[in-house]
């Protein structure tokens, strides 16, 4: 028996979720696992259910003092939208979807619960559940936190608050970065494009040019988005891509909730020109931000306002409406898009043979219409990326530039969201 | 799965390339994804105002009910006033600051509605003019302040900016308009801000930025 709480408190980096999630900006994120044949929905429905109550801190409702235990049966459901649809979380007894589709069993998070790597470590559990249910044969190796374990306080701690000195980092408001605009696709939707590819294939691509695959992809975003999406003679601004970057590396916990921090990858419009000028700003960013100091800095950063005592004293209504301001004022404007490499997904070498690919998807927001997220696992990357806005160009160039640049076939599917008319 | 040669990637569960929206030689049927239905929990942003319209009917009816029971033979209609600064912030909240349209619009219904309401309160104020002879034409001289203030701060399109150029133009001409239906005595605000506005707009013709002045000299050939 797992040792049950009532209620878990919310984490730092999660007190920015719940008052800035709207239909438009749902701030939930899917990872997905695409099987080589069809989900059995008995045994997926069975597996959630010893999922989550490996994990009981996972299993809860946003309650008015933090995460609050849920009681009501968590029920699978068969895929009828699209990814990343908002939470009510007035009404909705969990957090968190479990959906399947023929071939892909998807988990969706609303992001105050946990961040990419927590997610990841649930999925990993959830499949591993449900290879088990069928009957196969698996060595964990060590790398899933198995149903049958016990669960460990430190594993929904605030390491924010662990690793938090007390220090100050000043806060700067960076310039407006370029912003993508388009028509909009119908509301109540978002549109996914998924590229899949080898990794091989990228590594030495990205090897040429003395780059890792995040630089590389991260590069090939920004010369993308100057090729497709600059009007030159109108826009000056910086291209500023938003990558979170995983405290784990730095701090080491074994939380599965939020511990991340963003970094802001900027790049002026002059350097964006050329690929080899974008990919020697963003390795020099990249290198330069995710230094141990400045990921302490990062951190100071979200710890010194949240744990203010200003703020803590504020009434819960003002609280909300500030951090919606900050997130607009400090987040939203400061971005063209997030960029999320989510890494390579290191799943036991016995459930390799039943894995085809991985997806991850980010959402969109109002002001960075298009979002980026990507994955690997057993040597296939998966480039996804969401939508509200009909045009095409920026995908269409990317995945053109990796098909020609790595020499690997490039194999792309779409939800088809808002499209279906005949147009792209 | 096909193959896209303009696009050099293959695509699965698809007729058409969904980066370029060119036909494919081979299709198959879209297995990967169901076709979506709308999220459920969307209702919520498009809301209807249907409490502020009950608070601005509610306020303007008692008003005029309070107006028109004690005004006795000499009182004005100072309910009108009440109306008038409502029907602004309706124009204000659902036009200028939720509305995606154009920037020089927004400008032009506020400046209409902000001459609109200075005359209601002049005319039950005891009709004493000053709104044609001083606040209005104050008000246009502001406007154009304004658009001044947007078009060297905001990036725009030529079209935007020519749109700006005639608001600016139509605010200076505005108090003007004032002085040929015989309503100003006071001529010199009204004249003060048709000659900002000129200048205003000379000044945007000439110091206008290069892609202006480009986009004018390719389309206009001057």
């Amino acid at each position: 028996m797992q040792n049950r709480r009532d209620t878990y408190p919310i984490d730092t980096a999660a007190k920015l979720f719940p008052p800035t999630a709207r239909p438009t900006n749902t701030s939930v994120f899917r990872l997905s696992v695409l099987l080589k044949e069809s989900v059995n929905p008995k045994a997926l429905q069975q597996a959630a259910e010893t999922t989550l109550k490996r994990y009981p801190y996972m299993a809860v409702r946003l309650g008015r003092y933090g995460f609050e235990q849920s009681d009501a049966s968590f029920a699978i459901q068969e895929e009828t939208g699209t990814p990343c649809a908002p939470f009510d979380s007035a009404k909705e007894p969990f957090l968190l979807r479990i959906l399947w589709y023929k071939r892909r069993i998807s988990v969706e998070l609303f992001h105050a619960l946990a961040d990419g790597t927590g997610g990841l470590e649930f999925l990993k559990t959830l499949l591993y559940s449900y290879m088990v249910l069928l009957g196969r044969d698996i060595d964990p190796e060590g790398k899933v936190l198995l149903p049958e374990g016990a669960m460990s306080d430190e594993e929904y701690e605030d390491s924010f608050l662990k690793y938090y000195d007390g220090a100050k980092a000043p806060v700067y408001k960076l310039p407006p970065a370029f912003k993508i605009k388009g028509g909009p696709l119908p509301a109540g939707g978002r549109n996914v494009l998924h590229g899949v590819l080898s990794v091989d294939g990228l590594k030495r691509a990205a090897k040429r040019q003395e780059a890792t695959i995040t630089e590389y992809l991260c590069a090939l975003m920004v010369y993308s988005i100057y090729r497709e999406c600059i009007n030159e003679s109108l826009d000056d601004e910086p291209i500023v891509l938003s990558v979170p970057v995983n405290l784990r590396g730095a701090f080491p916990t074994r939380t599965i909730r939020n511990f991340f921090c963003v970094i802001n990858v900027s790049v002026p419009i002059g350097h964006a020109k050329t690929f080899g000028g974008a990919l020697r700003i963003v390795k020099e960013e990249l290198r330069q931000k995710t230094q141990e100091k400045n990921l302490r800095d990062a951190l100071a950063q979200s710890c010194a306002v949240m744990e203010h005592p200003v703020v803590k004293a504020v009434p819960r209504f003002m609280r909300d409406a500030g951090t919606r301001f900050v997130f607009a004022f400090f987040s939203e404007d400061v971005k063209t898009m997030t960029v999320s490499n989510v890494g390579r997904i290191d799943l036991p070498s016995d459930m390799l043979p039943y894995v085809d690919h991985a997806e991850t998807v980010i959402y969109p927001t109002e002001r960075s219409p298009i979002n980026c997220c990507m994955c690997s696992v057993d040597g296939k990357l998966t480039v996804s990326f969401i939508r509200t806005v009909k045009e095409t160009g920026l995908m269409r160039y990317f995945f053109g530039f990796l098909a020609r640049e790595t020499g690997e076939e490039v194999t792309v599917y779409t939800n088809d969201w808002g499209t279906l008319d005949g147009k792209v | 799965m096909g193959k896209c040669e303009y696009c050099g990637v293959t695509v699965e569960g698809r007729a058409k390339c969904p980066l370029c929206g060119r036909k494919l030689h081979k299709s198959t049927p879209n297995t990967m994804y169901p076709a979506c239905r709308t999220d459920k929990n969307t209702a919520a942003e498009k809301r209807t105002p249907y409490w502020p319209a009950l608070v601005t009917l509610g306020a303007v009816g008692i008003c005029a009910w309070i107006n028109l029971m004690t005004r006795g033979s000499a009182g004005g209609y100072w309910c009108l006033d009440i109306a008038a600064i409502f029907a602004y912030l309706w124009v204000l909240v659902l036009h200028t600051v939720k509305s995606k349209t154009r920037g020089s619009l927004k400008l032009m219904l506020q400046a209409c509605f902000i001459i609109a309401m200075l005359c209601v309160f002049d005319w039950n104020a005891g009709r004493g003019l000053w709104s044609v002879n001083f606040a209005i034409p104050f008000a246009c001289i502001g406007l154009i302040f304004l658009a001044t203030y947007i078009v060297l701060t905001r990036k725009m399109s030529w079209n935007e900016y020519i749109g700006y150029m005639i608001a600016v133009l139509l605010f200076g001409q505005a108090p003007v308009m004032g002085i040929f239906l015989g309503f100003t005595h006071f001529v010199w605000p009204s004249f003060m801000a048709a000659g900002y506005a000129v200048f205003t707009f000379l000044m945007m013709l000439m110091f206008a930025n290069g892609r202006y002045k480009d986009e004018r000299a390719r389309r206009f050939r001057f």
